[in-house]
């Protein structure tokens, strides 16, 4: 298992089929979601182990891509300790709660088909692998806590608000990313407003794309390329941005019902308060994202050691 | 040719094909008959419409348990299952395909014609903007009538007319079923012009047939603004009251109205033809009205119910003292009765009588 990835390439298909599961999992999750909230928190009760359970392939991404950016033996250690013994504790108290719960909600058996088509079971099912990952390492972690005390050697190039940066954007991206997959669903018949509906939907992947452009900054060594990683990342981004948003503005001109006539399973919460808010939120933080970017390159390669 | 000009006309043709693009636009305009279901049924007088508003199905129902309540509002009405079931708008919101292929399996199998009326939120959830249609159309009791091509903007306009069977058949009543559409800009749609129309030429061929009395009921889910004028008029803004010497108004007002961005001519449209007897809506969950009122002047002459109907089941917000399944029953008179049942999940059902209704604001029984 360590030599399989020992290399970089499998690292990051992990880290991407991850990173794919997560995403999927969050915006379904979300969905789910939206109704406790215009329910005003009906059902939460009966519901929250669910919910949890769909964002642990979320926190498993950030916790492996955090493990394989912490250098230090007793660091890893304790990262794979507090992974492990949130699985355990968060599953171990969601399993009962979600049998006890549903049960007393909807009868002790049967298959309800209501979140998920074979609710409660496929859950459950979850609930009981995301247990077991989480015992496997926690008795690994028991066995090697020698491994705690190894002491640190490395400083790890990674400042710590790299890693809550790092939480925020990818729940965010992940959000995105998997809303994007719901064209599936969608798409199953052709839709006269297809032309605007392609622009709205690619800006879903813009915060992936940006997400992805970062990573790639990140990696490079050469401090010239990584000059020009970060401008023509910065403004191919801004560019593709805008030419969504004139796409869309078009579209909307030609249809001014696009939205609630066939985008509005994208933004369920937004409609439940008359509007898309979801899409204005994605442009605030898309553009948000490259003004901190636009910053960030002037202070760092336009302004001179004294300007700074 | 260069990258540069490459990357331009690549950013340029998809924008080309939007501004070129066709749809937004409905090229058919089919005939009146087109948009019309026929009911043939024994006796007029016998004829109960069961109303449905506001289900809101959606990933947290338990349909299991949802199905009996829905089934103990369809008897509701003394035990008698009604001659029509009409959902009227807001079944679903945030429901999943299967959820939604189970309701309709289950309504289809009660044996009872059923109109289906989009709401806002109805196509909110993991499907396509078709798939409810293709839905109901597959339901072998649905009287929907929907030309996904026509150039009457909306999902769900259409007439069914009842007809008492002889020889020949008469025609008795017509229900009027709309699409009252979404949302535009930040607020509620209206009913478009085109809808508007599209009414005028039913009239029209109802006039044609040489039978241009035909009384109607309209149902559709956003109210219009003139549920807010006979609030001002007839309510004085007071949350309940019976206007028992006067208009006969039945209202319990337990939140704003919520009608569409701007006004239309559609309720003066109805007026001026003469048929129409009431706008049936739901939408606002815990508002219950019978409105009389006449918009053309000061008597009742050319009165219209504007009814705000029960909320069905606990779905979103809702208040438990009005909420179940709303019955009207058809007249050989062009009148029709009115009959709320409040439908608790628990307890029997009853009947809302005025005094009940009134009892529940601050207004008071005139």
């Amino acid at each position: 298992m360590t030599k399989l990835f020992s290399s970089i390439k499998a690292k990051k298909i992990t880290l991407l089929f991850l990173f794919f599961v997560a995403s999927i999992s969050t915006a379904y999750g979300w969905f789910l979601f939206v109704p406790v909230i215009t329910n005003y928190g009906r059902m939460l009760a009966t519901y929250f182990p669910t919910f949890f359970t769909f964002g642990v392939p979320l926190f498993s991404f950030f916790m492996l891509w955090m493990y394989w950016h912490t250098y230090n033996v007793a660091n890893r250690h304790r990262i794979l300790k507090i992974y492990s013994i949130t699985l355990v504790v968060l599953m171990g108290l969601c399993i009962p709660f979600h049998i006890l719960s549903i049960g007393l909600s909807f009868g002790w058996n049967g298959i309800y088909g209501v979140l998920t088509p074979l609710f409660p079971y496929d859950v459950l099912v979850k609930m009981v692998l995301y247990l077991t990952i989480g015992i496997f390492i926690l008795t690994y972690v028991i066995r090697n806590g020698d491994l705690a005390l190894v002491p640190l050697t490395v400083k790890n190039p990674l400042r710590r608000r790299a890693f809550v940066a790092m939480g925020f954007v990818s729940a965010f991206t992940s959000y995105f990313f998997g809303a994007f997959f719901e064209v599936f669903f969608i798409f199953d018949t052709f839709d006269s407003n297809w032309y605007g509906m392609v622009p709205a939907i690619l800006l879903f992947l813009l915060p992936l794309v940006s997400f992805i452009l970062f990573v790639f900054y990140r990696h490079q060594k050469d401090e010239t390329t990584k000059q020009k990683v970060y401008f023509y990342s910065l403004v191919s981004m801004m560019l593709s941005t805008l030419v969504l948003l004139l796409w869309v503005l078009i579209a909307v001109l030609i249809n001014p019902y696009l939205f609630p006539q066939s985008l509005s399973n994208f933004y369920m919460l937004g409609y439940a308060a008359k509007m898309p808010i979801g899409f204005f939120l994605i442009i605030i933080m898309l553009f948000v994202e490259y003004l901190i970017s636009f910053l960030r390159y002037r202070k760092r390669y336009l302004m001179k050691k004294d300007e700074k | 040719m260069k990258p540069i000009r490459l990357t331009i006309l690549g950013i340029l043709t998809p924008l080309l094909l939007g501004c070129s693009s066709s749809a937004g636009s409905y090229p058919l305009d089919l005939p009146a008959e087109d948009y019309i279901t026929t009911l043939e049924i024994n006796d007029i007088d016998d004829f109960t419409i069961c109303v449905f508003n506001d289900l809101h199905i959606s990933v947290l129902t338990n349909l299991t348990d949802e199905i009996a309540y829905y089934e103990k509002c369809l008897i509701s009405n003394g035990g008698i299952l009604p001659s029509l079931i009409v959902l009227n708008g807001d079944s679903f919101m945030g429901a999943t395909k299967s959820q939604i292929e189970r309701f309709f399996d289950w309504i289809d199998s009660k044996n009872i014609p059923f109109a289906y009326v989009y709401g806002n939120h109805d196509l909110q959830g993991t499907y396509s903007s078709t798939f409810i249609d293709e839905m109901v159309k597959s339901c072998e009791h649905s009287v929907l009538l929907n030309s996904l091509n026509d150039n009457v903007f909306g999902d769900s306009n259409y007439v069914l007319n009842i007809e008492e069977i002889g020889t020949p058949n008469t025609l008795k009543w017509q229900l009027y079923f709309y699409d009252s559409n979404t949302y535009y800009g930040v607020d509620y749609d209206v009913i478009h012009e085109d809808q508007i129309a599209w009414y005028e030429k039913q009239q029209q061929a109802l006039e044609d047939t040489g039978t241009p009395d035909i009384p109607s009921l309209t149902f559709m889910h956003i109210p219009t603004e003139e549920f807010e004028e006979a609030y001002d008029i007839i309510g004085q803004n007071v949350t309940s009251g019976y206007d028992g010497t006067d208009t006969e108004s039945l209202w319990y007002m337990g939140e704003s109205i919520s009608w569409g961005y701007q006004e239309t001519d559609f309720y003066e449209t109805m007026q001026e033809h003469g048929n129409n007897k009431a706008i049936i809506v739901g939408h606002d969950h815990v508002n219950l009205t019978d409105w009389h009122y006449d918009k053309d002047g000061d008597s009742l002459d050319n009165m219209m119910h504007l009814i705000f109907g029960l909320k069905t089941g606990r779905g979103i917000y809702h208040d438990t003292r009005i909420m179940g399944a709303s019955f009207y029953t058809l007249k050989d008179s062009n009148e029709f009765d009115i009959k709320w049942m409040n439908v608790p999940y628990e307890d029997d059902a009853f009947e809302i009588t005025p005094e009940y209704l009134v009892g529940l604001g601050e207004g008071a029984i005139s």
